[in-house]
C-alpha cells in the first residue's frame, strides 16, 4: 500500500468508526447551566445522557439529530444538556448536592446509552426514552413535552394514538 | 428421608448459611443530619476505608456544613463508636477524600481549589497539609510503599485531556514530604486518563485506571519497581466491539485494585450487557504484567440489574473479597459480597444489614491481619437522610 492509500485508509477508519459525543450543531449546556436557564426561561429540559464510545449514541447523532426540523425545534422548545454518563466532571443539582456526570447516570439509574430525559426546571423528571431514537421519534417527544400531552397519558399512548391526546 | 435428617440438614444450612453471611450490627460513622446533608463514598478506587495495627479510618465528604468538605473519623476495634468527624481540608471546598495506613496513623489525599492535597492523620491529631501539584488535579489515592513511604497517584488536567500523575511521600512523624510528580505512562498516545488506584507488593506497584483514548473507556495497569519507572500500559479489560459502523466498543470504568502474596487482583465495572447496565467483571495476575481473561463477579440473580460502586479487599488467607450494590431486589440498592474462593467467584450474598428499602449503596472495603473485613456504606432512610454505616465481619468460612 502506498503512502496515499495507507493515509486514506487511516482516514477512512476515523469517519468510519463514529464515536458518540454530544451532537454538532446544537447549544447542548452543562447538566447545571441548563438548569439554571430552564429555571430562568421556564423551558424544561432535554438531558442527553450519552457515553464516548456508545454505538447507539453515535447512530442517533448521525441520523436523527442532522434533522434541521428535529435542531429548530429542540433549540427552541428546550435548554439542552449534555452529560457524559462515565465523565468525572462536577454538576450541581437544584438540591445543592454536588456529584459526577458519572455519579448522576448511577442516580438515574441508566441501563445503557443513550437516554433522553425531559426534565421540569426543577430537575425532576418528566419522562425518558432508552436507546437509539428516529427525528420522528424525537420530534413528536418534543411535541408531547412541549404541548404537555404528558400531563394526560405516557408517551407510547401518544405516538400510537397519532398524537391526538388533550393536555 | 426422615424428620431428624431433614432438620437436621437444615439446621446445617442454616449454620452455613450465617457463616458464610455474617456481618455484625451496624455503627453509625458520621452523624444523621437533615435531608439536605448529601453523603458521598466516591475515592477513586473506593479507597474511602483504611485499616492501620488495630484502628480503622474512614473518610468521606459531606455539606453539613454549608459546603463539600472531606472528612475522617476512627475507631480503635475495642471501641464501640467512631470518634467525632474532623475536617481535613483546608479552606475551600473539598472532593473525593481518600485514606491509606501510614506509619502509626494515616494519609489521607483529597480534591480542594483545584487541586489535590495530602496530610496525616492519627487520633493524637492531624499534620500539616501539603499540596501535591501546582497544575488543575483531581482524583487522588493513595497506598503505602513501606512504614514511612507511600505513593500518591492522582489526575491533572492538561490542555490536550488528563494525565495521571506519581509522586512519592516520605512520612517523618506527623509531615510529609512530597517527591517530584511525574506521569505514570505516556500522556500523548492516553489523553482521557481517569480513576487512577495502586497498591503495593512484593512484584511491584501497580497503578490501573481508565482511558478513553480508543473511543471508550478501558481499563489499564502499569507495574513499576522502583516507584519511579512503570511499565508500559496493559489492558486489563476486554473491549466488545459490537457494531462495525457506530461505536467503540464496550466501556469499562472505575477500576478497584487489591494485592495478595502472590497475584494482584483488578475489578471493574463493564459495560459489555447491552440492557442491564454494569456488570462487574474482574481479572487476576501473578506479576501484574499479564492478566487473564475476564471473570464475571455477579451470580445469574444479579443479571438483571446494574451493579454499581464495586470494592475489593483480601481475606487473611489471601482471598479476593468484592463489594458493591444493586437493587435486584426491587426496591433500591442493597449490598452484596462475593469471595474468590476454588478458581471461582461465590455465590452473591446479601449484607443483611445493609438492605433497607431506601438505598444502601457506595460500599468499600478494608482487612486486617486477623482477617476481620470492615465495609463501610451509605445507608439512606426512609425518612431521606443519609449517613454512613461501619460493619465487621469475618473471613466466610468453607463451605
Amino acid at each position: 500500500m502506498n503512502r496515499t492509500a495507507c493515509l486514506l485508509a487511516g482516514f477512512v477508519l476515523l469517519v468510519g468508526v463514529a464515536r458518540a459525543d454530544a451532537p454538532e450543531g446544537y447549544a447542548f449546556q452543562s447538566y447545571s447551566d441548563a438548569l439554571r436557564s430552564s429555571a430562568a426561561s421556564g423551558k424544561p429540559v432535554f438531558l442527553y445522557l450519552g457515553r464516548h464510545g456508545c454505538g447507539y449514541c453515535a447512530k442517533t447523532n448521525k441520523e436523527s439529530f442532522s434533522n434541521a426540523k428535529l435542531r429548530t425545534q429542540l433549540s427552541e422548545d428546550f435548554e439542552l444538556a449534555y452529560v457524559d454518563s462515565e465523565g468525572n466532571a462536577r454538576l450541581q443539582l437544584t438540591s445543592g448536592e454536588q456529584l459526577t456526570e458519572a455519579a448522576l447516570a448511577e442516580r438515574l439509574n441508566v441501563l445503557g446509552t443513550p437516554v433522553f430525559f425531559a426534565l421540569e426546571p426543577d430537575g425532576s423528571e418528566i419522562t425518558r426514552l432508552y436507546g437509539f431514537q428516529s427525528a420522528d421519534t424525537l420530534l413528536a417527544f418534543q411535541e408531547y413535552i412541549s404541548a404537555k400531552h404528558y400531563k394526560s397519558g405516557a408517551f407510547n399512548n401518544f405516538v400510537a394514538g397519532g398524537k391526538k391526546s388533550n393536555p | 428421608m426422615n424428620l431428624t435428617r431433614v432438620s437436621l440438614v437444615s439446621m446445617l444450612g442454616v449454620a452455613q448459611a450465617c457463616a458464610a453471611g455474617e456481618f455484625s450490627a451496624p455503627i453509625d460513622v458520621s452523624p444523621q443530619l437533615g435531608p439536605q446533608t448529601f453523603y458521598h463514598l466516591d475515592a477513586t478506587g473506593r479507597r474511602n476505608i483504611a485499616v492501620n495495627n488495630d484502628t480503622v479510618a474512614v473518610v468521606w465528604e459531606d455539606n453539613h456544613a454549608g459546603r463539600p468538605d472531606a472528612y475522617i473519623a476512627l475507631k480503635q476495634f475495642d471501641e464501640k463508636t467512631f470518634l467525632s468527624p474532623r475536617r481535613i481540608n483546608v479552606g475551600a471546598e473539598a472532593f473525593a477524600p481518600s485514606v491509606a495506613a501510614a506509619g502509626s496513623g494515616f494519609l489521607v489525599g483529597w480534591s480542594e481549589t483545584d487541586s489535590v492535597l495530602a496530610r496525616y492523620v492519627d487520633a493524637q491529631g492531624v499534620g500539616k497539609p501539603v499540596r501535591l501539584t501546582t497544575r488543575s488535579a483531581d482524583q487522588i489515592a493513595i497506598a503505602l510503599l513501606d512504614n514511612r513511604t507511600a505513593m500518591a497517584v492522582w489526575v491533572e488536567t492538561l490542555s490536550s485531556g488528563t494525565c495521571i500523575h506519581a509522586a512519592r511521600l516520605a512520612l517523618t512523624q506527623d509531615s510529609i514530604t512530597a517527591g517530584r510528580s511525574f506521569p505514570v505512562t505516556d500522556c500523548r498516545s492516553q489523553r482521557f486518563q481517569a480513576q487512577p488506584t495502586l497498591v503495593a507488593g512484593p512484584k511491584g506497584i501497580l497503578v490501573v485506571w481508565q482511558d478513553r483514548s480508543s473511543g471508550t473507556n478501558r481499563i489499564y495497569g502499569s507495574l513499576s519497581k522502583d516507584a519511579q519507572h512503570f511499565s508500559p500500559p496493559v489492558q486489563i479489560n476486554e473491549t466488545i466491539q459490537k457494531s462495525a459502523s457506530y461505536g467503540s466498543g464496550s466501556s469499562a470504568i472505575n477500576p478497584v485494585v487489591a494485592q495478595s502474596a502472590d497475584r494482584y487482583w483488578v475489578l471493574w465495572l463493564d459495560k459489555r450487557a447491552d440492557r442491564a447496565g454494569y456488570k462487574i467483571y474482574g481479572a487476576q495476575s501473578t506479576d501484574g504484567l499479564a492478566w487473564s481473561s475476564n471473570v464475571p463477579v455477579q451470580d445469574s440473580f444479579g443479571d438483571e440489574t446494574p451493579q454499581w460502586s464495586v470494592s475489593v479487599t483480601l481475606s487473611s488467607e489471601g482471598e479476593a473479597l468484592a463489594a458493591w450494590s444493586d437493587a435486584r431486589e426491587g426496591n433500591g440498592q442493597d449490598v452484596y459480597y462475593a469471595f474468590f474462593r476454588d478458581g471461582a467467584w461465590s455465590d452473591n450474598n446479601l449484607v443483611e444489614h445493609a438492605a433497607a428499602s431506601r438505598d444502601q449503596d457506595s460500599p468499600a472495603l478494608g482487612s486486617d491481619a486477623a482477617g476481620r473485613i470492615h465495609l463501610i456504606w451509605r445507608h439512606q432512610s426512609d425518612e431521606g437522610t443519609s449517613r454512613i454505616k461501619y460493619a465487621v465481619g469475618f473471613r466466610p468460612a468453607d463451605d
